[in-house]
């Protein structure tokens, strides 16, 4: 190893600049490696996205099927259904690589919503952090994108009417809806161009992006430096953990090894997206229940509670029952999530290393509980079919029930919170005095 | 829903990994005896895992089998490396001082003097950065070129009066085709299949007009197929937001997201007991969109 660092110091002259690197301090503590768990899962993203991308074909083309599934033999389905049908069922190690690629989505979102959580409720987001909190939700938003998108590529019957209801959701903006839903599609109600579309944004597009962007991340955190909670004798002066060379390299290499171990493990072990079962898009068939990959049924659930409204404005038309839940109300929420650092200084002025605990901030960890509750019902809500079969009532029961919780839920449960971080603390205040 | 359970398990699992590998990691002492055995063992199992995965996939491959065996080789290097951090390196704490992201005030003189360098000439400055801006919108308007103008594309459809009605398969539908208490999908003649033309057939077992009813069958809300039919309430449901149609009166919205009833289509007996549509669909199919009312 000293050979090689000779070798290429003799090159490059990194010696000087190289101690104070691998000198650099990371802060333990469990929660700070949800940021590395997140990498770590694009990282096998990427890996498995590179293989899959030469077996998939990304064409609505049809043909007939007359490969090795028994059940659909005949039947007419897109060259991209039959692509992913054919590594999945005849490609050694096909599905596996599918399906790790598939779980690697779902842990990367939620990946990054859980290293959101961390940060929102240590308030690691304020000055002068400001600018990786805003990074880090075009991050998530870009992974939305992406999952999205690839789940759109096997074109099944899920995939299909994803689409459809995406489509919708354009449709629903008001003046330029029906010419933006022209431009992104490429004609109304065709399907070529916008499967071909639809995989260079999620090949091309979306994964350059959100290289560009995590580099930037972890840029501007290795310049500001890691936060840290403040005990021993860590303070706003300095910043103390294990050095970056050996022991986090090591330590984060491991993590990436066990995470790809985990990934591998869920890809071959429990079946995901099982589109031999559902068939290929058939805009005459939509399949029931149905419901798109976790971190999107909040949007589902917001389409299906909100009520139909379609009101004529100024002379028009206009499908409120669509925009509101699906255009008005995921913009709001992101935009406020966005600006959220700015909405909560903390002391102006003074930067801020140190992590607080969510007790000792009983409001902000009160509202966050009571955000993540809203989004918790909204994803039971995307569910409502399975829910309404679980528990054998009318959709509409679940619904109205649904509805309530969306009100009253949020609030209970930030006042709960709130109780709880005063109850802490009281508690520590009395051991202490004690 | 076992997705979900299996996506909530991962993410736990991971927390527990992280968290291990944290507690592992949080040791002190200087250059301590790594546990040599421990390490090789796991650097085996990887190796085995490792051979057993490529042997697996030479004699034919097997998924789980696969995954099985590539876990325990990733896993096996993991580990190894975890505990080779935890209880193999000094694990001595660094202290940083925090420099100040914001420069010292000469720094920053120093930079703002650099930067007045670039001659403060308005009128160039203000038309340079207006040509600049006007190429920039220029350059949009090509976007134009990603798909055609609408047009009446959303609101044609194949049902015009005379058009016979077809199945999937192009056969012509009769009155014996349908039983009380079917349903049918349809097509106009000659666009079997056509997603946008398709219509919903329904035999209600009422006598009089209200036997046979027909209605687009592109849901009003966001354009899934109103696939399910309830009999006994006369519904039609859509399956992908539970929006609910009266279909004994005009396929009104009863419940749920959508927001318009689904467009009826006339049809009649004709000849030979073949049905046709005698106008076309009282209004355009699918979700709607900003149009004149």
């Amino acid at each position: 190893m000293n050979d090689a660092a000779g070798w290429i110091d003799r090159r490059l002259a990194v010696s000087r600049l190289a101690p104070k690197a691998l000198r650099k301090a990371f802060p333990e503590q469990w929660s700070f490696l949800l940021g590395e768990l997140a990498l770590y899962a694009f990282a096998v993203l990427l890996l498995t996205g590179v293989i899959l991308t030469l077996f998939y074909d990304p064409s609505a083309q049809p043909v007939i099927y007359e490969g090795s599934y028994a059940p659909l033999v005949g039947a007419e389905m897109s060259e991209a259904y039959r692509s992913v049908l054919t590594l999945s069922r005849d490609v050694q190690t096909g599905l596996l690589l599918r399906q790790t690629h598939h779980w690697a989505a779902l842990v990367f979102v939620g990946a990054i919503v859980a290293h959101m959580c961390r940060v929102f409720f240590t308030g690691a987001y304020r000055r002068p952090r400001e600018i990786n909190w805003l990074v880090g939700i075009v991050l998530l938003v870009l992974a939305l994108i992406n999952g999205f998108a690839g789940y759109s590529l096997p074109d099944d019957l899920l995939a299909g009417a994803t689409v459809r209801i995406f489509e919708a959701t354009l449709l629903s903006l008001p003046v330029i809806g029906d010419d933006v839903a022209s431009l992104v599609f490429g004609a109304p109600l065709d399907r070529e161009t916008v499967m071909s579309r639809l995989f260079v944004l999620h090949v091309l597009i979306v994964p350059a992006l959100l290289v560009a962007v995590i580099s930037a991340h972890m840029a501007i955190l290795l310049r500001q430096k890691h936060t840290q909670f403040g005990h021993g004798h860590r303070h706003e002066r300095n910043v103390v953990g294990l050095p970056l060379w050996p022991e986090h390299a090591a330590k984060s290499g491991g993590l990436f090894f066990l995470v790809a171990a985990l990934l591998v493990a869920l890809g071959g072990l429990v079946e995901i997206n099982p589109i031999w079962l559902r068939g290929p898009f058939d805009g005459t068939i939509v399949p029931s229940p149905i419901h798109p990959d976790w971190f999107q049924l909040w949007n589902s659930g917001a389409l299906r509670l909100f009520p139909g409204w379609e009101p004529t404005v100024l002379g028009h038309a206009w499908p409120l029952g669509v925009f509101l839940p699906g255009v008005l109300f995921p913009a709001l929420v992101i935009g406020l999530v966005a600006l959220w650092p700015f909405l909560d200084r903390g002391e102006p002025g003074v930067p801020h290393h140190l992590l607080q605990r969510p007790r000792d901030h009983p409001r902000r960890t009160a509202l966050g509980v009571a955000g993540l509750t809203l989004f918790v019902v909204l994803t039971a809500a995307g569910a409502n079919d399975v829910l309404a079969r679980a528990v054998d009532a009318p959709v509409s029961t679940v619904n109205s029930t649904l509805r309530w919780l969306l009100l009253i839920a949020p609030p209970v449960a930030g006042a709960i919170a709130y109780r709880w971080c005063r109850a802490l603390v009281a508690a520590e205040v009395r051991r202490r005095g004690a | 829903m076992s997705r979900l359970a299996g996506a909530v398990v991962a993410l736990l699992a991971l927390l527990a990994m992280g968290r291990v590998a944290e507690r592992m990691a949080r040791r002190r002492g200087d250059e301590p005896e790594p546990p040599i055995g421990t390490i090789a063992l796991l650097a085996l199992a990887s190796m085995g895992g490792s051979v057993a995965f490529a042997v697996i996939y030479v004699l034919g491959g097997q998924t789980q089998l696969e995954a099985v065996a590539l876990a325990v080789a990733l896993s096996g290097l993991g580990l190894a490396l975890v505990i080779f951090a935890a209880r193999g390196m000094p694990g001595e704490l660094v202290e940083e001082p925090w420099e100040p992201p914001a420069p010292p005030p000469e720094e920053r003189e120093a930079l703002l003097a650099e930067l007045d360098r670039m001659p403060r000439r308005k009128l160039i400055g203000r038309m340079l950065v207006t040509a600049a801006g006007t190429l920039g919108l220029a350059g949009l308007v090509p976007i134009a070129s990603l798909g055609p103008a609408p047009g009446d594309r959303r609101t044609r459809t194949g049902w015009r009066a005379g058009a016979s009605l077809v199945t999937g398969d192009g056969a012509a539908v009769r009155t014996t085709s349908i039983g009380a208490g079917e349903v049918l999908t349809v097509f106009p003649e000659g666009r079997a299949g056509n997603a946008q033309d398709q219509v919903v057939l329904i035999d209600t077992g009422r006598p009089g007009p209200q036997r046979l009813l027909a209605y687009s069958r592109v849901c009003t809300h966001a354009g899934c197929a109103v696939g399910l039919y309830q009999e006994a309430e006369q519904v039609l449901v859509c399956p992908c937001h539970q929006s609910v149609f009266d279909v004994l009166d005009g396929a009104r919205p009863m419940q749920g997201p959508a927001g318009r009833a689904l467009p009826g289509l006339p049809v009649e007996v004709g000849e030979d007991a073949v049905l046709r549509a005698t106008g076309p669909l009282d209004a355009p199919p699918g979700p709607g969109w900003w149009r004149r009312a």
